[in-house]
């Protein structure tokens, strides 16, 4: 079923995109320009928070993915730089089919692990449990940016998912995320949250069933991952995405996950080495500076975050931004 | 305007003899800067507003001043030093593009899944005298890039100097770009370009628009300030070689020989206090400057040309205080720019001058005659210096030369 509806302009990828099979090279070069001996870092643990209730099934699950993202990103250098796995030469039509299978497969994975922490958001919200609810969104919020590439092909749902409150039209009825926020970080008044959370419940779960009929191709791939660049740099790290909760960092850090999936789905298909290179190198840089503010409870509230700290970032994720947006050409070669 | 006429069509002559310009297409030039922008196809080949990039010293030093500055001041990332003098490389063979009026990345078809190797804003505007000058900051010189001995004693700090209301997000940096173009937009084009060819290697720390040309030209008429008074007409003539070689190049024998044909800049930004300015006495205001308002001559004398003796001037009036003789003859060349960033909190002009000094060495002419300035100029009343970097100039480079060549190489 996953692959029925493939759209893939990648399926036209000449032999230049086939796997050069000399990724040692390209490899030595990346490593001489990072070191990654600095990068060990705490464990982060978003939900310290609720250091409590060490026995509730949905909160052990969100530590662990918390702890998984500080393991993933080192798990990523050492994959990228310690060059474990050189792509076989394989077929370009069938590259092709592959990324957007592996991309598909990530982006399901994530939207499936969204439904039971938005399942467990509404009950948090029903019994009135607000710190609860606090970690819950928080970590939706890591998954969703995550999703959210593939989300923004169904209008319905993005418009009742994903909308900040300056987003909306006069007269325009706010559901979903930020909504939620709101709620739960200004007044805390939940009783009149609980449709809202429902249905935003059952968008999630029903965006995690249309992921395998998505439309995606190489080039869809790509230019997702750059507009979630486009996110962090315009929204995440000027603060303005998470305006009450201050949460930016997290929705950056789902960020860079998501663009990071889709680099590595299509990183097989660049035949440009000084573009990979250029793309790992940035990525590391970007990872790290985030993880200079990593938290024991996830990350800093961007609040605490001074005005040259945001400007490191800034100058981070725009030495990513301007490399990414050559991936989807570079990806699906010249037509 | 007709200054400018003047002034584009000396420039028109000057590059007709070296690039071999048909007579037309000079007279388009001339067009094009008298008139607003030339947007015929026929502007983007027209050579006569072009400035040449090659030579042995950068273009942006002894060229007449254009219309417009965009200056941008970089912190360069934790660069090694191949990753340096590959921007440097990336920098040159792109600002010798963009001042021939040529696309960046070529105009090879480009895939239409990319963005636009060049982004667009300037096709058609022609080169505009369009230069590109870099400079070198104190801190460049560390050990990262293998340069901590190469920091030229001419590169000095500077020191304090009364009346600094320094904003520390207004100074330093690691690299310079003085952008000038007698068409803002083009300014802008080159600055916008260079700063994504730069991404993840460098990064913007401040910027300053100027406009107005606040520096004078041998052939045209002294610009005026935002104070309202002609500036700079003892300035230093762009063409007088010999006045050039012997207070504004560097010098094989000064000390740093990668220096030789380069220069020093320092540039301050200096903000006018307007609002209190406007409100002084015509009489007041004279004696501050030490020249009429109208014609801008000496106090004393009738013509603006005719000889300063600064024994006649008011005791601390500016051109008194600032004059060569009272500095061991120190002179500078001045190529600066007014600037307006619109108004500050309180409702009053965030204006004043941008202040672009080249020179063989700055501990010999800016610190000296700023010292006495910053201590005894009537003018510091109504001035604030509220930015300040300082910058080593490069020599020019041929074809197949990049910037910091004779540094990095």
């Amino acid at each position: 079923m996953a692959l029925v509806v493939i759209v893939a302009i990648g399926l036209s990828v000449g032999p230049a995109a086939a796997a050069d099979g000399s990724v040692a090279d390209d490899c030595q070069a990346t490593g001489a320009a990072v070191s990654y001996q600095a990068y060990a870092r705490d464990v982060a643990n978003p939900v310290a928070a609720v250091r409590g209730n060490r026995s509730d099934p949905v909160l052990n699950k969100v530590r662990a993915y918390y702890r998984g993202i500080a393991v993933q990103d080192r798990g990523w250098e050492l994959k990228t730089l310690g060059c474990a796995a050189p792509a076989a030469a394989a077929q370009p039509g069938s590259d092709a089919v592959k990324a957007i299978a592996t991309y598909r497969a990530g982006v399901q994975e994530q939207a499936d692990a969204l439904v039971p922490i938005a399942d467990a958001l509404v009950a948090a919200v029903e019994r009135g449990e607000v710190a609860r609810a606090k970690v819950l969104y928080a970590a939706a919020r890591a998954r969703w940016d995550q999703v959210s590439p593939v989300a923004a092909q169904f209008a319905d749902l993005e418009s009742r998912v994903d909308l900040r409150e300056v987003d909306l039209a006069a007269g325009q009825d706010w559901t979903g995320w930020h909504r939620v926020e709101k709620a739960l970080w200004t007044d805390g008044d939940l009783a009149g949250l609980v449709p809202v959370a429902d249905q935003l419940a059952a968008d999630v779960r029903t965006l995690a069933g249309r992921v395998p009929t998505s439309r995606l191709s190489v080039s869809s791939i790509g230019t997702g991952a750059k507009e979630l660049l486009d996110g962090v740099v315009t929204e995440q790290i000027t603060g303005a995405a998470e305006v009450f909760s201050h949460l930016d960092l997290v929705d950056t850090q789902a960020s860079l996950d998501g663009a990071r999936a889709a680099y590595m789905a299509l990183r097989p298909l660049v035949s440009d080495r000084d573009l990979r290179s250029r793309l790992d190198a940035a990525f590391v840089a970007a990872s790290r500076e985030l993880a200079a503010h990593r938290a024991r409870d996830g990350f800093a509230s961007y609040e605490t975050v001074g005005l040259a700290k945001r400007r490191e970032l800034a100058r981070v994720v725009d030495g990513l931004g301007e490399p990414l947006s050559q991936l989807t050409a570079a990806a699906v070669g010249r037509t | 305007m007709s200054h400018r006429l003047q002034l584009s069509r000396r420039q028109v002559i000057a590059s007709a003899g070296v690039l071999g310009v048909a007579g037309g297409a000079g007279v388009a030039g001339v067009a094009g800067v008298a008139g607003t922008r030339a947007r015929d196809a026929a502007a983007e080949s027209v050579a006569g507003r072009q400035v040449e990039f090659h030579g042995p010293h950068q273009a942006g030093v002894a060229t007449p001043v254009q219309g417009n500055l965009h200056f941008a001041a970089y912190d360069v990332a934790d660069l090694d030093r191949a990753a340096l003098i590959g921007l440097l490389q990336d920098w040159t063979a792109t600002a010798r593009e963009l001042t021939a009026s040529r696309r960046v990345g070529g105009i090879d078809a480009q895939s239409r899944l990319a963005p636009p190797s060049d982004t667009g804003e300037a096709l058609g505007l022609g080169a505009a005298n369009l230069t590109v000058t870099v400079g070198f900051g104190p801190d460049l010189f560390t050990e990262r890039v293998g340069l901590a001995g190469e920091r030229p004693a001419a590169l000095a700090d500077l020191p304090p100097f009364a009346g600094n209301l320094l904003d520390r997000a207004r100074c330093g940096g690691d690299l310079a770009l003085q952008v000038c173009a007698d068409d803002p937009q083009v300014a802008l084009h080159a600055v916008r370009n260079l700063t994504r060819i730069a991404a993840g290697r460098a990064a913007v720390r401040w910027t300053q628009l100027g406009f107005g040309a606040a520096s004078p030209t041998a052939a045209a008429p002294t610009p005026r300030n935002l104070f309202g008074f002609k500036d700079g007409t003892a300035n230093i003539p762009t063409d007088d070689r010999a006045e050039l070689a012997e207070h504004v190049w560097a010098h094989s024998s000064d000390g740093s020989p990668w220096m030789a044909g380069g220069s020093y800049l320092v540039a301050r930004r200096i903000r006018m206090t307007i609002e209190t300015w406007d409100r002084t006495s015509l009489h007041d205001q004279e004696a501050v400057m030490g020249r009429t308002k109208d014609v801008g001559a000496p106090l004393g004398s009738a013509r603006e040309r005719d000889t300063v003796r600064p024994a006649v001037l008011p005791a601390s009036s500016h051109v008194r205080m600032a004059h060569p003789s009272r500095h061991g003859g120190a002179r500078l060349l001045r190529r600066g720019f007014n600037f307006v960033d619109g108004t500050d909190e309180l409702g009053h002009l965030d204006a004043g001058l941008f202040f672009l000094a080249f020179q063989r060495d700055p501990r010999r002419a800016f610190v000296p005659i700023q010292t006495e300035l910053a201590s005894h100029d009537a003018m510091s009343t109504y001035i604030r210096h509220t930015g300040s970097s300082l910058w080593a100039v490069p020599p020019g480079v041929g074809p197949s030369g990049w910037w910091g060549e004779t540094l990095l190489g």
